[in-house]
């Protein structure tokens, strides 16, 4: 694979990254919380779960739902929950990366790059809709553009005025590590010269809640929600959704030294695979995980050991973290003791969508800080899980490359890896 | 004020010369499967017979899908993309034997998900009490279980994504995308993108849809969009007084290779597509006001000048046109002022090369529309002309617009702009030589 990829392409960093998650209404809050072992999981209150066999997700706080700056009249009927936090995030990543001021921007050569999830699904309203024979056309529409997934790319675009296109991915849980990865690829083949980028989610509302118990996926430890999503922990017994959005300004290395743009760290590597198995299971022998780690790694142009830290998909569920561990232990043999993996939905709850997006974020301040993430609720470390799991407490490290996986319903796998910027 | 042109000639687009090898479509719309389908009936048309529009009836899943048990478990709109895929596989004579799974792959232009997909859920919305509008949600959180297991994979919008590649062993580089009307050329975009990166040699790539619930229409009328709500199978061409989009369903997939994979395998190239340009407006989504008063022509208009002339190539060298003719009015006059301008500013006569579109012939196939034009276009180069059921007039013509295509204009331009603001520029090479 290696000889075939384009050599001569340009080189991406990062110049901005904005957070909103239930550990903090900013990337640095949120990462002081992942630092910290903060966990924000508690009883879900967007909707009475009480009858639910998981009643308790990882939510963020009403006032990190209040818009940060006005959206256009027009627009307002599509800012879900989602879309709300992706807005604020954003807002975040262009603010740091001086989008609004800096007028040397070439606006026709920006685009907006987001993984989204499925769009909201309103119990009250369907039930009504369903109910009736004929739409109200005022009263019972007003609704549908929160339902609407692919709204949230071009109201980012109307909001920074940019015209290099506007890209709605959607690949599942992988969506926003996809999103990035196609950033990242825009710009170093000379499509675009400036991206914001990354993911926006929220699936707690009745509706998806129901369907991701029916499918068994989600954890039913309501006797302890604290302790119910522990990556690869030999007790784990499903994921605990949470919601949130990670956004961040991608750029091409030349441009942003030209603008005095401060560099957060540079995006080196892509891997993208699809399992071609089946829609909600991973190949038992981690196919299309192992390629899509071995392809970022060779983009990258860097041989496995020399990874630090990976921020593992790592849902907490048996399947993946089993598998994922074997595809690990394939693609990075002899790194035990030189790279560390932790997953921090123990900390963040699973975004979905925006997983991929929040979990780069997390790499990248891994990276940039020297610092490895700790391995949080990991009691008893399930032995078929046979990687170097991150310390339980945040751990200093010496090192220069982080990867994020991320593995979605439908087969599709990620890996991007971020090199740590030294000027 | 800078002129369009001052603006155009600012912008700075990398040069790219490479072309891909398209060898076979797998097309599916009201009018039936494959491209003849759509010739038979724009020749009834013609005749002034009223045709299939909006829906595709009569439609045999069963007998396209090589596994039928997906048909349980996705919705409709996925079950049409299935087929058209499979269709593609068939014409291109692309197969598990014949690619390298790791450097095989899928980008689709995905219809999203609705909120309609929960019927799986009715019989437990059924004993549900409704209070103010308000449902009891506990009462749900003790009946949902009567709903089938697999129920929140039916609206997931990488459906195709997932079993097409499975059908296929495609296991390579890939991408789902959702973007109205612009899908299936942002799909078209990431194949492009991914074999120029050396990421794949073999891409299937393209896009369906399904938008003819009540729902959907009903956002769309509110939203000042149209649609024009005829939705009754048997109906006349397009209403050039009707402002708005009349949705059909439909779906459609190319395969795309790279020269030396097409070659190595024998395949029969039925065109190269040379370039795909993606851009914006800032106008947000779904916002007819905002198309009307903000929409800029200088951000298409550059988009289209920067496809041609990174390609060393001439308003004169193109045969045919394709616009996206969506019915609504904004849309549909801010391209034609875009290219007629163009042509003018570069002294060509833009009666001499036809405009064509199968939405006048059976409504806006949406994701799928991108494709189809594609394959349409390819027939048209075939016959050296265009059926006048898909000839579109250009504003101001004295005359019918010519309908025979140049024999020494080989490249063909297809123009989308999305109800959600994106706009797509696609260039292929019909070289018939």
């Amino acid at each position: 694979m290696k000889n075939h990829l384009l050599t001569d392409r340009r080189r991406v960093v990062i110049t901005g990254v904005g957070a909103v998650t239930p550990i903090g209404n900013s990337m640095a809050e949120t990462w002081n919380g992942i630092i910290e072992s903060r966990k924000n999981v508690r009883p879900i209150s967007i909707f009475d779960a009480s009858k639910f066999s998981c009643n308790f997700a990882y939510q963020v706080e009403d006032y990190q739902l209040e818009l940060r700056q006005n959206v256009p009249t027009g627009q307002l009927p599509f800012m879900n929950r989602a879309a709300r936090l992706g807005w604020n995030a954003a807002d975040e990543a262009l603010v740091q990366a001086n989008i609004f001021k800096d007028s040397s921007i070439n606006l026709s050569r920006m685009a907006t790059c987001i993984g989204v999830g499925m769009g909201a699904a309103d119990l009250n309203w369907y039930a009504k809709i369903y109910r009736q024979d004929k739409l109200d056309q005022d009263g019972d529409l007003q609704y549908y553009p929160k339902h609407f997934p692919s709204t949230l790319a071009p109201i980012l675009s109307a909001k920074i005025g940019c015209t290099g296109g506007n890209f709605t991915v959607h690949t599942a849980c992988a969506s926003s590590g996809q999103a990035i990865g196609e950033a990242f690829e825009m710009i170093a083949c000379g499509d675009a010269d400036i991206i914001l980028t990354g993911g926006a989610d929220s699936m707690i509302n009745a509706f998806q809640v129901a369907g991701f118990c029916l499918l068994g996926a989600l954890s039913s430890r309501k006797s302890d929600p604290e302790t119910a999503s522990r990556p690869f922990d030999r007790d784990r017994e499903g994921f605990v959704l949470g919601e949130g959005a990670c956004m961040f300004i991608f750029e091409e290395y030349e441009h942003a030294v030209r603008r005095g743009a401060k560099i957060l760290g540079e995006v080196c590597g892509y891997g993208v695979t699809e399992s071609a198995y089946r829609i909600t299971d991973l190949h038992p022998e981690g196919r299309g995980t192992i390629e899509a780690m071995q392809m970022a790694l060779d983009d990258a142009g860097i041989e496995s050991h020399q990874v630090g830290y990976i921020n593992a998909h790592g849902t907490s569920t048996q399947l993946n973290d089993r598998i994922e561990s074997l595809a690990i232990s394939k693609v990075f043999p002899s790194s035990k003791g030189k790279t560390l993996v932790s997953s921090t939905k123990s900390m963040t709850g699973h975004l979905i969508s925006a997983a991929g997006a929040l979990e780069f974020g997390i790499a990248l301040m891994s990276v940039k800080n020297q610092v490895v993430p700790p391995s949080v609720n990991l009691f008893n470390i399930d032995p078929n899980c046979n990687i170097e799991l991150a310390p339980s407490t945040a751990t200093d490290l010496t090192f220069d490359y982080a990867m994020s996986n991320s593995i979605g319903f439908g087969g599709s796998n990620t890996s991007v890896i971020v090199r740590r910027y030294i000027p | 004020m800078r002129s369009e042109h001052e603006i155009i000639n600012e912008t700075k687009f990398p040069k790219s010369r490479c072309t891909y090898a398209v060898t076979g479509f797998g097309i599916l719309t009201p009018c039936g499967l494959g491209l003849d389908s759509i010739l038979n009936a724009a020749a009834d048309f013609d005749k002034g017979n009223g045709i299939e529009r909006h829906k595709i009836l009569n439609f045999n899943a069963g007998t396209l899908l090589s596994d039928r048990k997906v048909m349980k478990v996705v919705a409709h709109r996925d079950v049409l993309g299935l087929a058209a895929f499979e269709t593609c596989l068939k014409n291109s004579g692309i197969n598990k034997e014949n690619i390298v799974p790791e450097r095989t792959g899928m980008f689709v232009g995905a219809a999203p998900s609705s909120i309609l997909d929960n019927v799986n859920y009715n019989e437990a919305v059924d004993t549900l009490d409704i209070e103010n509008g308000i449902v009891d949600e506990e009462r749900f959180g003790e009946v949902f279980a009567s709903a089938a297991p697999t129920t929140l994979l039916n609206g997931l919008p990488n459906n195709v994504l997932c079993y097409g590649s499975k059908t296929i062993d495609a296991r390579g580089p890939n991408s789902n995308y959702t973007a109205m009307e612009t899908s299936s050329h942002l799909a078209v975009y990431g194949a492009v993108r991914s074999i120029k990166r050396g990421r794949n040699d073999c891409v299937i790539a393209g896009g369906y849809s399904s938008h003819l619930d009540q729902v959907f229409l009903g956002f769309l009328e509110r939203r000042g969009l149209g649609p024009r709500m005829v939705q009754n199978s048997q109906a006349p061409g397009e209403d050039r007084d009707f402002n708005g989009t009349d949705p059909a369903e439909g779906s459609a997939f190319m395969a795309i290779e790279s020269p030396e994979h097409a070659k190595k395998r024998g395949a029969n190239v039925l065109c190269q597509l040379v370039d795909v340009q993606i851009g914006n407006n800032v106008c947000g989504p779904f916002d007819s006001e905002a198309i009307e008063k903000n929409t800029s022509i200088e951000v298409l208009s550059a988009l289209i000048v920067s496809t041609l002339t990174r390609n060393n190539l001439s308003f004169d060298q193109l045969g045919l046109i394709s616009l996206s003719s969506s019915g609504i009015e904004s849309i549909d006059r801010l391209e034609q002022r875009a290219i007629v301008s163009l042509a003018l500013g570069s002294k060509v006569d833009i009666s001499e090369i036809p405009n064509i579109s199968i939405s006048r012939l059976m409504g806006n196939l949406m994701e799928a529309s991108g494709i189809v034009e594609i394959a349409l276009m390819h027939h048209c180069y075939q016959k050296g002309s265009v059926p006048v059921a898909c000839l579109i007039p250009w504003p101001n013509s004295s005359s019918v617009d010519r309908q025979t295509i140049k024999s020494d204009r080989r490249y063909g331009l297809i123009v989308r702009t999305s109800m959600s603001g994106e706009h797509s520029c696609v260039l292929v090479d019909f070289n018939r030589g």
